[in-house]
C-alpha cells in the first residue's frame, strides 16, 4: 500500500513536470514578446533590453525552463550580484507582468475564495444529487421519478452564466435578500461569507446536482438488480437497510470517483462561476491573466489546477482501496 | 402428521410488453417437517420463481401471485410485506446458486451472517458476531475466528456456499430453500455441500426444498420430487416412484439422457428433441407435446387440451399430467424406457 502511494506520488510529479514543460513551451513560442508585455506604456527599446535581461529572456529556452523549475524547488535570484538583486524564494513561479507581484502570492491570495466555492457547492450538490437520485431510483417510473429526472435534465442543460445571472437578478436586485456575491474571510466574517457565497454555491450545485442525481439513480437501479440485494431481502432486512446500506454501498464507488475529480477540477478555479459573480478566485485570476497575456500567472494557474487534479486522482485511488476490499488486499 | 408447508394453486405471472407471462401455473405441493422436496426442471420452468414466491419476495414487484402458500397454517401470500419480512430468514430462508454474486462484495462474511442474525434477534453486535463464528464453524469453515473477517472474494467457491448456508441457517429456520446450491461448484465440493445440508437437516429438523436440474442430487437427498415443465407440475411423487418408474414422457427423456458408466460407449444418448418453450408463447394443450415422441398414440388431444394432474391409479400418491392411457404408459415404460435405464 505504502509503495503504491509512493509510486502514485512520483508519477504525479512526473505529470506535473510534463504539464509545466508544455505550458512553458507553448507560451514562449507565442508571437507575443514577454518583455514588451511586461514593459508597459512608456516603453523604449533600451528598457526592453533591460527587462529582457532582468527576466532572463535573453537565455535559451532550456535554460529558462531549467531556472523556472529550479525556482519551484529551491527558489531563484533575478539579477544576481547587482544592486537590484531580487530574491524569489521557493516555490517561485516568477512575477506577474501586470502587477509585479509574485505569482505564488497571487495564487495563495486567490485560493480561499475558490476553495470556499468548491467545498460549499460540493456539499450542496452531494446532498441534493444523492438524495434525489436515491428517491428516483426507489420510486422508479412514478411521477416523483419522472419529475425529478425531468428537472435534472433541464438543470443539466442550463448554463451557469444563465442560472447565475437569473438568480442574482431575483435575489440580489429584486428581492434584496442577499448581498452582491463576493468573498470575505469565513474566519472574520462568517455570516457575510455565507451570504455572499450563497448564490455561487446554489448556481454551481444546481448544475452538478442534476448530474449526480442521474448518476446515483442509474447506479442504484443497476445494483438493485444484483443478487446480493436479493440476498439482503431474503434475510428479512428492512427496506431502509437494504436501500441505504446494501444498495447504496454497492453504487457509491463511481459516484465517489466522479466527485473526487470534480472537486479537484473546481479547486483549480471555478472559472465560469467566479467570472459570472466576479469573485476573486483562481478562475478569475486565470481568465484575467489570459486576457492580459500575463504569462507567469497563466503558467502558475495552469500548474496549480494540474496539481489539484493530480492530488484528487491520487486521493480517489486511495479511496478506492477503502471502498473496495478487493483493491485493498492486492 | 400435518404438512408444514402447503402450496395450493400457486400461480405467478409477470406483465411484459408481449403480454402476461405465466411463469408458474396452478402449482400445488406439500412438504412435511424435516423432509426434502426436490423441484426439478429446465431453466425457465418456474422453479426459482416458485421459491421466491414462498419467501414472499415477489411482493413489491409487478408480479401477480395467486393461490395459497401456507407455512404452519399461515398464508404467506395474503400476508402484508412487513409481516412476511419478519419471517424471512427466520422461519424460512434461502440459499442461492452463485454465492459469489449473492454475497455483498463490500462486507465481510461475518458481518453478513451477523446481520442476518441481528435482524431477528435482540442481541448485541458482539453476540451476533459470536453467532457468526459458531455458524461458520458448524458449516465446516476452518479457523472460523480468523475467517469471519474475510471478504467473500477471499473464500473459495465451496467455502462461499458454506458461508451462504451458515447465513441462511443462522436463525434456525424451519424451511430452507436451496436454489441450485451446487451448480457452480466442483463435483467433489458438490458432494460435500450436499452432505452438509443433510447433516444440518438431521440436526435441526429443517424442511428443505431443493431446486435443481441435477437428478443425481435429487436421488441422493430428496424424499419427494416435483417435475416442472413450462410453469406446470407434470409429475409429482416420492423419489422412489418418480425416478424408478417415471410416468411422464419428459421424465423418461430426462432419465434416459443420463450417461451411464455401465452403458455402451458407442450408443448415442437419447436426448429430448427440441428446446424448452418460451413462456411468452407456450404451446397449446400439453406444453410438452411438440417435443413428445408419443403424441401419435393419443391424437389431437395433446395439442388441444391441457391434461390434468392425476394419480397414476386411484389412491396413488404418484401424480402425472399426461394424456396417455395408463395401460399404454405402462407398456411404453416397460418396453422402451426401462431397458435403457
Amino acid at each position: 500500500m505504502f509503495s503504491y502511494l509512493i509510486r502514485r506520488v512520483v508519477s504525479g510529479v512526473v505529470v506535473l513536470g510534463i504539464v509545466s514543460a508544455i505550458v512553458f513551451g507553448i507560451f514562449f513560442i507565442l508571437p507575443a514578446d514577454p518583455a514588451r508585455l511586461s514593459c508597459g506604456k512608456t516603453c523604449s527599446e533600451e528598457l526592453i533590453v533591460k527587462i529582457r535581461h532582468t527576466l532572463e529572456l535573453d537565455q535559451t529556452l532550456p535554460v529558462q525552463y531549467g531556472r523556472f523549475i529550479k525556482g519551484i524547488f529551491v527558489g531563484r535570484t533575478y539579477l544576481g550580484g547587482t544592486e537590484a538583486e531580487l530574491n524569489c524564494s521557493a516555490p517561485c513561479l516568477g512575477y506577474s507582468f501586470q502587477t509585479d507581484q509574485p505569482v505564488t502570492a497571487l495564487l495563495k491570495d486567490r485560493l480561499p475564495a475558490t476553495a470556499s466555492i468548491a467545498f460549499g457547492a460540493s456539499i450542496l450538490w452531494l446532498l441534493i444529487g444523492l438524495s434525489s437520485g436515491i428517491v428516483s431510483a426507489l420510486r422508479r417510473g412514478t411521477w416523483v421519478d419522472k419529475m425529478s429526472q425531468g428537472v435534472a435534465l433541464g438543470a443539466a442543460s442550463l448554463q451557469i452564466y444563465f442560472v447565475g445571472l437569473v438568480l442574482q437578478f431575483i435575489f440580489v436586485n429584486k428581492l434584496a435578500w442577499l448581498p452582491t456575491p463576493g468573498y470575505s474571510s469565513p474566519f472574520q466574517y462568517p455570516l457575510d461569507w455565507a451570504k455572499q457565497m450563497a448564490l455561487p454555491w446554489i448556481t454551481l450545485a444546481f448544475l452538478l446536482s442534476a448530474i449526480y442525481s442521474r448518476l446515483t439513480r442509474a447506479g442504484m437501479i443497476e445494483i438493485m438488480g444484483e443478487d446480493y440485494v436479493r440476498t439482503a431481502r431474503a434475510k428479512g432486512l428492512s427496506n431502509r437497510t437494504i436501500n441505504l446500506k446494501h444498495t447504496l454501498r454497492g453504487a457509491i464507488t463511481p459516484i465517489v470517483t466522479v466527485f473526487g475529480l470534480d472537486l479537484g477540477g473546481l479547486l483549480g478555479g471555478a472559472v465560469i462561476t467566479e467570472y459570472v459573480f466576479n469573485i476573486p478566485g483562481l478562475g478569475k485570476l486565470s481568465t484575467d491573466a489570459v486576457s492580459n497575456l500575463d504569462l507567469p500567472v497563466i503558467i502558475g494557474t495552469v500548474m496549480f489546477s494540474a496539481f489539484f487534479i493530480i492530488i484528487a486522482n491520487i486521493l480517489v485511488d486511495l479511496l478506492y482501496a477503502v471502498l473496495d476490499p478487493k483493491v485493498r488486499i492486492q | 402428521m400435518s404438512n408444514f408447508l402447503e402450496v395450493k394453486d400457486l400461480s405467478v405471472s409477470f406483465p411484459t410488453e408481449d403480454g402476461l407471462v405465466k411463469a408458474v401455473d396452478n402449482l400445488s405441493f406439500s412438504l412435511e417437517k424435516g423432509k426434502t422436496l426436490g423441484i426439478v426442471g429446465e431453466s425457465g420452468s418456474g422453479k426459482s420463481v416458485t421459491s421466491l414466491a414462498i419467501l414472499g419476495l415477489h411482493k413489491g414487484s409487478t408480479a401477480e401471485v395467486t393461490g395459497e402458500i401456507l407455512i404452519n397454517g399461515q398464508d404467506i401470500n395474503s400476508m402484508p410485506e412487513n409481516e412476511v419480512r419478519l419471517l424471512r430468514g427466520n422461519l424460512m430462508s434461502m440459499i442461492f446458486q452463485d454465492a459469489l454474486a449473492a454475497l455483498h462484495p463490500y462486507y465481510t462474511v461475518g458481518n453478513q451472517i451477523a446481520e442476518a442474525y441481528l435482524v431477528h434477534n435482540k442481541v448485541s453486535k458482539k453476540v451476533a458476531k459470536e453467532r457468526a463464528i459458531e455458524m461458520l464453524d458448524r458449516v465446516g469453515i476452518p479457523e472460523p475466528k480468523k475467517r469471519v473477517d474475510d471478504f467473500p472474494h477471499q473464500f473459495s467457491g465451496g467455502m462461499r456456499q458454506r458461508a451462504m448456508i451458515a447465513m441462511a441457517l443462522s436463525c434456525n429456520p424451519s424451511l430452507l430453500i436451496a436454489d441450485e446450491p451446487t451448480t457452480a461448484l466442483d463435483v467433489t465440493v458438490q458432494a460435500q455441500i450436499i452432505d452438509l445440508l443433510r447433516d444440518l437437516q438431521k440436526e435441526f429438523n429443517t424442511s428443505i426444498i431443493l431446486i435443481t436440474h441435477d437428478l443425481g442430487v435429487v436421488a441422493e437427498t430428496a424424499d419427494d420430487i416435483l417435475l416442472m415443465y413450462a410453469g406446470k407440475e407434470i409429475e409429482y411423487g416420492t423419489v422412489r416412484d418418480v425416478l424408478q418408474k417415471p410416468q411422464h414422457p419428459y421424465g423418461w427423456g430426462l432419465l434416459t439422457s443420463i450417461p451411464r458408466l455401465t452403458g455402451d460407449p458407442n450408443k448415442n444418448l437419447l436426448a429430448i428433441a427440441g428446446t424448452p418453450p418460451s413462456l411468452i408463447s407456450v404451446p397449446s394443450g400439453c406444453a410438452f407435446h411438440p417435443r413428445c415422441s408419443y403424441v401419435t398414440q393419443v391424437g389431437s388431444a395433446c395439442s388441444s387440451a391441457i391434461p390434468e394432474l392425476l394419480p397414476i391409479h386411484s389412491g396413488a400418491h404418484h401424480l402425472v399430467r399426461c394424456h396417455l392411457e395408463s395401460s399404454v404408459r405402462e407398456d411404453i415404460f416397460r418396453t422402451q424406457v426401462e431397458p435403457s435405464l
